[in-house]
């Protein structure tokens, strides 16, 4: 039996990972699987149940919230192969796909247009705005979570937003910037040693 | 209100109810998993059961899918012990193309010193900071300006340019404003002349243009025009003449525009792109300009459809990137591309799109031999990762002649074995003495510790055939971190010294 191989420091120290993170995850899975909610407790006990079988492996605190976001982004990419292929069937069967969440009248109509603009990203530009904006994760533990570099995060955030904004059609920070193509003077602002 | 403001009310998760945590939950799963995946799959469906929430909506399917899935598993568990000793091959393995020893050979040159390190580190562990090294650019055989990323902690990070004069033997921190600005565009036409942008990740931030005249020992930042602008690409022919090319904001609508200076930088001139060139988002830049006002630069048609594909799209510029005008180019899948110049007239662009899980891989070869104006899709043989479901992604790529290119790449092996993030990906070394037209697996030198292996990003840069420079990151290999060997992360330095890599297959030049 694994819990009688189990020490008493790997019960406490999943628990501890579990109150920490349940909602995080929770979350993290849900903001990703709207198309078929009920699903998402699935999954987040599928996310904990592998930190559990993997816990001599974990690294330490906080490095194992991030571990808990991978293991997370692998189980959804499972679900998501299963759920397209429970779509497929259906189909096949003559049946609707459930697309409701997209048409929820109570959700303001603006945030259901940046969902919907957030659909129109790449897929992996999208992965990056969520784990920012939604779930928290700075340029770092997101590049982290994704296996790529902290510069290609924020310049693909850069150009997300950019995107969004065209979509969107909403005012941007940035200031207008002038037709003239004349010369632009510009001084020197620091010297740095 | 602004993108921000939006992306963060749009939140699904604001609008449920998430259900606290409960101790009891957590003993369910540690006494329930069990150590296979049939037992697994039944565990979680009781925990899902035993928390009220097994699914409602896709009840007639989910539980025959349930008990479909453990049949599948419990069989597999039957069948695999059987079947082993006819398995693919190990993962190791899935490396595209042979390790072919080449006539040249790569050494390991150094590390490069940061607070902390000491030289002993190289027999293994462990510097106390960690640095990404994300491009390289060598203007002679002994002066190389690298660009990197290091962060202590997720709280500090910031970009970081170092600086050898002794060919990677010894290198020390030359820039690193500390505020958390992220370096793009960089450009050291000279021994003592380097440029590169640097950016606050931050709304309203208004990017600075960093330069050095004196080898990387001071540096002044100049403001570069325009408001919150993002230039991400910037190549300078001389000390005097550079180009940038960047989401810039003119009005109401982010377009893509270039500018360029004549006296270093003091001051600016608004060029305007082709229509719908989008510049390319790869950590090295993919545009070049020549003393004679030739520039070359590569990019895709406008953002990108819906599904996240767009074609790829070459500019060129015959006056120091005052006029652009676009390539003649074949149609070729692309998200991105990475592009190297030999000379004004030769260029190879390798041209990335998003596979399944959104990941970049080689989608084809472009090499113009008429300064940008032409260009043609060659075949990219050996450029596809040999394993489906490990993408290789193409970091950097360098030409010091038009047969003979380097390109640095990693295999995204995180994405396929669930471990993520704490499974490296590998970093290759891949080259061509034909022009692009083969591409084969550079060897590289044995890591200074069994428990290291090189992963991405691994930017690289040739000043000839015979002499080129690598920096990129060692970390523990899977084996190690599972032994629970603590996580290590450090930069190494390779050197490249010999003839050219040749032939068909990897097959050396003798």
């Amino acid at each position: 039996m694994v819990t009688s191989q189990a020490s008493r420091e790997d019960h406490a120290r999943f628990e501890a990972l579990y109150q920490a993170n349940y909602k995080p995850i929770y979350a993290y899975v849900h903001r990703r699987v709207l198309h078929s909610s009920s699903d998402v407790p699935d999954i987040v006990s599928e996310v904990f149940a592998r930190a559990w079988r993997r816990i001599g492996d974990l690294p330490p605190s906080p490095q194992d919230r991030l571990w808990l976001f991978g293991v997370a982004h692998k189980c959804l990419l499972e679900h998501h192969r299963r759920w397209s292929y429970q779509l497929r069937l259906l189909s096949h069967l003559g049946a609707q796909p459930n697309q409701v969440e997209i048409l929820d009248t109570s959700v303001d109509p603006l945030h259901l247009r940046v969902r919907a603009a957030l659909q129109e990203l790449r897929p992996f530009d999208r992965e990056v705005v969520l784990l920012v904006y939604w779930d928290g994760l700075s340029h770092a533990e997101a590049a982290c979570v994704l296996g790529c570099s902290v510069n290609a995060v924020a310049l693909r955030i850069k150009k997300a937003k950019v995107r969004l904004q065209v979509q969107l059609d909403v005012d941007s920070p940035a200031a207008s910037l002038s037709s003239d193509t004349s010369s632009i003077p510009i001084t020197p602002k620091e010297q740095l040693s | 209100m602004n993108i921000e403001s939006l992306l963060f009310q749009s939140d699904p998760a604001l609008n449920v109810l998430i259900p606290d945590p409960s101790p009891h939950d957590a003993r369910m799963i540690s006494d329930s998993s069990a150590v296979n995946d049939a037992q697994r799959v039944l565990s979680t469906y009781e925990f899902a059961n035993h928390r009220g929430i097994a699914s409602k909506l896709n009840d007639g399917i989910k539980r025959p899918a349930v008990l479909a899935m453990l049949a599948v598993l419990v069989a597999a568990a039957i069948v695999v012990p059987i079947t082993v000793g006819h398995s693919s091959a190990p993962r190791n393995n899935t490396k595209p193309g042979g390790l072919t020893p080449t006539h040249g050979e790569w050494s390991l040159a150094g590390y490069i010193s940061q607070p902390g390190w000491q030289a002993s580190s190289a027999s293994g562990p462990l510097p106390t900071t960690q640095q990404f090294t994300l491009q390289l650019t060598c203007p002679t055989s002994a002066t190389c300006y690298s660009s990197g990323t290091n962060f202590q902690n997720h709280e500090k990070t910031q970009g970081v340019i170092s600086v050898t004069h002794d060919g990677g033997a010894n290198w020390r921190q030359s820039l690193a404003p500390g505020d958390g600005t992220y370096f793009y565009g960089f450009s050291c036409p000279t021994v003592n002349t380097c440029l590169v942008v640097g950016d606050l990740p931050k709304a309203n931030a208004h990017p600075l243009l960093y330069t050095t005249t004196d080898g990387g020992m001071t540096w002044t930042s100049l403001s570069l025009p325009g408001g919150y602008e993002l230039p991400v690409f910037l190549s300078c022919a001389t000390a005097l003449k550079c180009v940038t090319i960047g989401l810039f904001q003119t009005g109401a609508a982010p377009t893509p525009t270039s500018y360029f200076t004549a006296d270093g930088g003091q001051s600016w001139k608004t060029s305007v792109l082709p229509p719908s060139f989008f510049p390319s988002e790869n950590d090295q830049p993919a545009l070049e300009c020549f003393p004679n006002g030739r520039c070359v630069a590569g990019g895709t048609n406008g953002f990108g459809s819906p599904l996240g594909q767009t074609s790829a799209s070459m500019i060129y510029s015959t006056d120091d990137g005052a006029t652009w005008a676009s390539a003649s180019v074949p149609s070729m899948t692309a998200t991105s591309g990475i592009m190297s110049c030999s000379n004004d007239s030769h260029c190879l662009s390798i041209e990335s799109s998003n596979d399944r899980n959104g990941y970049q891989t080689a989608s084809g070869e472009l090499v113009t031999n008429d300064g940008g104006l032409t260009w043609s899709a060659i075949p990219a043989t050996g450029l596809a990762s040999l394993s489906t479901s490990v993408p290789m992604s193409f970091d950097s790529i360098t030409c010091p002649t038009s047969a003979d290119c380097w390109a640095s790449t990693h295999l995204i092996e995180s994405e396929c074995n669930g471990t993520c993030p704490y499974v490296p990906d590998h970093a290759v070394m891949m080259a061509t003495s034909d022009g692009g037209l083969t591409w084969k697996t550079e060897q590289l030198p044995l890591p200074p510790s069994e428990s290291l292996q090189y992963v991405s990003d691994y930017p690289v840069y040739c000043v000839s055939p015979t002499d080129c420079r690598a920096v990129g990151t060692l970390e523990l290999t899977k084996a190690a971190s599972d032994a629970g060997v603590s996580w290590v992360q450090q930069d190494v330095v390779l050197t490249f010294e010999g003839g050219p890599v040749s032939g068909v297959n990897g097959a050396s030049k003798s």
